[in-house]
């Protein structure tokens, strides 16, 4: 966790370093909402990953909203209320520290991000709170398939990004055991929705996962047959077997079996042996020592 | 046919004191060292007894020696397919404890004990730890205990013998027992040999000398577990398995190995036979009651012109023909047909002969339960020998008894004839009678006397020359005939065996 959180802000340097700048422009808030929220966060009041942000400046603080931005994790640890429901709330999963944004910055972004419905932000230019109608995606089992490839590996990505399996293990037939770096994603659409998980995939917000695709995003088709793939695998995971549990499960109980199977091989074949000194009654009825001096 | 030389033995039974000199030249030669501390290349056994390592008899616990298979024969505990499932773990290994845990005593202890109220004494420790230890027994711990229930009551031969047949032998006037001196015997078909994964044991070409090469070893030890009469020995402390060479050094230099020329009783004899190496597969795997007879037979007449012309095609030397017909073995084994293999039933065809003892009924309680002091007869029937001629089979003759039997007749034959000659107190027909049955005649009688009581040093041991130590010593060790000429080896001699 704590490799991670160093490998995400290094990597969020090297993201952000065009970004750093004293002088930041209405439009450049909008450009780093983009860049480093739009992926988990609505401006909308609907949940993404994290919570939808609409009227945020109002609930929080400007001062809380900059410190939790930068390190959420601190405020957690140090016992801020809110920030500790929030984190409960989402299941503890922490919010990527953004600690290489700047406060104008973050303003810049914070300017962006609408009031509550209805009510006036005030802020010029925020983004437009556009509410998209929650129409579920038809995909195609072709999509779905041509997913399962590129996540395999076996197809590989146009920008060449590395395949998703070298980090995520998916429970899906018989795809072999994933990586056990970053989470695993079998029921990641469950959770997120077509919105969350194409919007993850397109501008990954995970250091590790944003430094490994960075300049290799992926192409709208990938991601839409990505987002097939993984609502396939969500809608098929209760028919699957847990293979990472199962495998263990295997290993253990398999070679639990085969000791008792070798130690009763060993036992068959070399029962017959001598396992004694010929000698042995005759030294049983021997005095010891010490019992001819006692005696 | 294969004719080859083969340096063999006989044991006179009835001349053995056991005194244990054997076992002690031996010791003080070869095996005075780390690791061979609890070996006895030589040693000396009372019968009935268990023996030493205990029970090695019982083939049942040991699995040495061979097992009739077919036309051929199959190592019983080694071999190929039970060598590979055994050769990490051998487990028909006498432990060392089935032998004896060596100890010494610490004699220093007496003079440097300081001054208190008790005697000093001499621990006894560890030979191999070096720790004071309890001694629990030793390599002859039964020695001169015939009927002791561990020990005479355990012996293996009696297997064949009934519970009552038993214990009429354990009678307190019955009571007897023998020695049984055991050298490896350098079998003709040896199963140590046989069972060596790494190749390492081999029997020499000029003399049969089996023996093991100490680089080759891998310690495996499948030859301690192969050799049925249990005279492979694994140094723990080398990690190499060790056996008696027939102190071949000696052999090779004329003398008679050192427990044979050690002995006090005169009861070794030594010298070569020659065999037909082509037979010995079949010989050893023939059936059990023809063991014997087929195993004396496979020792070739050195006097026969067509096996001496064979002999010198096969590259035997002619000194070393020569000394196979003057060979004592070869009297008692194939002339006088006195002198039996030891355990023929393990099917490995030993090279050391035994002359059984003749223990005479000295006394014996007779059905009235009278105590008979001596028999009419001045010398009692075989019969009335006190072992039974089933033990005796046993041990000799894989069981039978008929041949056991006729040895004695043909020992006490002589026996009736030296005293008929030499006092003149038997009845003449008695004598005749049983020279007729067990053929012999008195010339032979004589011969056996003579060999038996009054045999010289060189009667007893006839060594083919290979003087190959001083030979090799003339030509090598130039320094020592440095400005001399005329003296000396010019070529190479040629080797005797």
């Amino acid at each position: 966790m704590r490799i991670l959180k160093v490998l995400g802000i290094s990597a969020g340097f090297m993201l952000a370093g065009p970004f750093v700048n004293q002088n930041v422009m209405a439009q450049d808030g909008e450009a780093l909402y983009k860049a480093n929220c739009a992926s988990c966060h609505k401006t909308t009041s609907k949940r993404l990953v994290g919570p939808g942000l609409e009227g945020i400046n109002e609930k929080r603080s400007e001062e809380w909203l900059i410190n939790w931005i930068k390190d959420p994790m601190k405020m957690v640890n140090a016992g801020d209320k809110e920030a500790v429901a929030i984190f409960e709330e989402y299941n503890q999963i922490p919010m990527t520290a953004f600690g290489f944004l700047s406060d104008a910055e973050i303003k810049a972004i914070l300017s962006v991000i609408p009031g509550k419905a209805g009510a006036e932000s005030g802020a010029e230019g925020a983004v437009a709170a556009v509410e998209e109608p929650e129409v579920p995606i038809e995909y195609t089992e072709e999509d779905a398939l041509a997913g399962r490839l590129l996540f395999e590996g076996k197809k590989k990505f146009v920008k060449g990004g590395p395949s998703c399996l070298s980090c995520h293990h998916v429970s899906f037939d018989d795809i072999i055991s994933g990586g056990l770096l970053a989470k695993d994603l079998t029921n990641v659409h469950g959770r997120l929705g077509d919105a969350g998980v194409s919007s993850i995939v397109s501008a990954p917000p995970f250091p590790a996962m944003a430094d490994a695709y960075k300049n290799k995003t992926l192409t709208d088709d990938e991601v839409f047959q990505l987002t097939a793939f993984l609502k396939t695998v969500n809608e098929n995971s209760g028919t699957q077997a847990d293979t990472s549990q199962l495998g263990m499960f295997q290993m253990i109980g398999g070679g639990f079996i085969g000791l008792l199977l070798w130690l009763l091989i060993i036992y068959a074949t070399y029962n017959n042996r001598k396992k004694e000194s010929v000698k042995e009654d005759i030294f049983k009825r021997q005095l010891k020592g010490n019992d001819s001096v006692n005696s | 046919m294969d004719v080859r030389a083969q340096v063999s033995m006989v044991f006179h039974l009835d001349k053995c004191i056991g005194c244990h000199t054997c076992s002690v030249a031996c010791k003080n030669i070869w095996t005075d060292r780390r690791g061979a501390e609890y070996m006895w290349w030589n040693n000396v056994e009372t019968k009935p007894g268990t023996g030493y390592p205990s029970k090695w008899e019982d083939q049942d616990i040991y699995k040495g020696g061979w097992e009739k298979n077919g036309n051929s024969v199959s190592l019983k505990g080694a071999g190929k397919l039970k060598g590979l499932k055994n050769i990490f773990h051998n487990p028909h290994m006498p432990v060392l404890e089935d032998y004896y845990h060596p100890w010494a005593y610490k004699y220093q202890d007496l003079f440097t004990a300081p001054e208190g109220d008790d005697q000093p004494i001499g621990r006894a420790v560890s030979l191999i730890t070096g720790e004071p230890i309890d001694i629990k027994s030793g390599p002859n711990w039964d020695d001169d205990l015939s009927g002791t229930p561990d020990y005479a009551r355990n012996d293996v031969n009696f297997k064949d013998l009934t519970p009552s047949e038993q214990e009429a032998m354990f009678q307190l006037e019955q009571m007897t027992f023998h020695y049984l001196p055991r050298i490896c015997n350098h079998c003709l078909n040896p199963a140590c040999v046989g069972s060596c994964p790494s190749g390492a044991l081999y029997k020499r070409g000029e003399d049969g000398v089996v023996l093991i090469n100490q680089d080759r070893c891998r310690a495996w030890r499948m030859c301690v577990t192969a050799c049925p009469y249990k005279k492979s020995y694994y140094n723990w402390h080398t990690g190499k398995s060790e056996k008696c060479i027939l102190c071949y050094p000696r052999l090779e230099t004329g003398q008679a190995p050192a427990c044979m020329h050690s002995c006090v009783g005169r009861i070794r004899y030594l010298g070569v036979m020659l065999y037909d190496a082509d037979r010995i597969e079949a010989v050893a795997s023939c059936n059990e009651n023809e063991l014997v007879q087929k195993h004396l037979d496979i020792y070739l007449d050195p006097n026969d012109p067509k096996v001496i012309a064979e002999a010198r095609k096969a590259g035997v030397h002619d000194s070393t023909i020569e000394a196979a017909q003057r060979s004592p073995v070869y009297k008692f084994v194939k002339e006088w047909g006195i002198a039996l293999p030891l355990h023929p039933e393990f099917r490995t065809l030993p090279n050391l002969f035994y002359v059984p003892p003749m223990l005479p009924a000295m006394a014996q309680v007779d059905g009235d339960g009278i105590y008979q002091t001596a028999s009419e007869k001045m010398f009692p029937g075989i019969d009335q020998n006190r072992l039974p001629m089933k033990y005796l089979a046993s041990l000799f003759t894989a069981g039978d008894t008929q041949r056991v039997t006729e040895v004695y007749e043909k020992l006490m034959s002589v026996k009736l004839h030296r005293r008929n000659k030499t006092v003149g107190d038997m009845s003449d027909e008695e004598v005749k009678a049983l020279m007729t049955k067990s053929k012999v005649n008195a010339e032979t009688a004589d011969a056996i006397f003579r060999l038996t009581s009054l045999a010289t040093f060189e009667e007893r041991f006839v060594i083919p020359p290979g003087h190959r130590e001083e030979s090799i010593e003339m030509l090598e060790a130039t320094a020592d005939a440095k400005g001399e000429t005329g003296f000396g080896f010019k070529m190479r001699p040629e080797r005797g065996m």
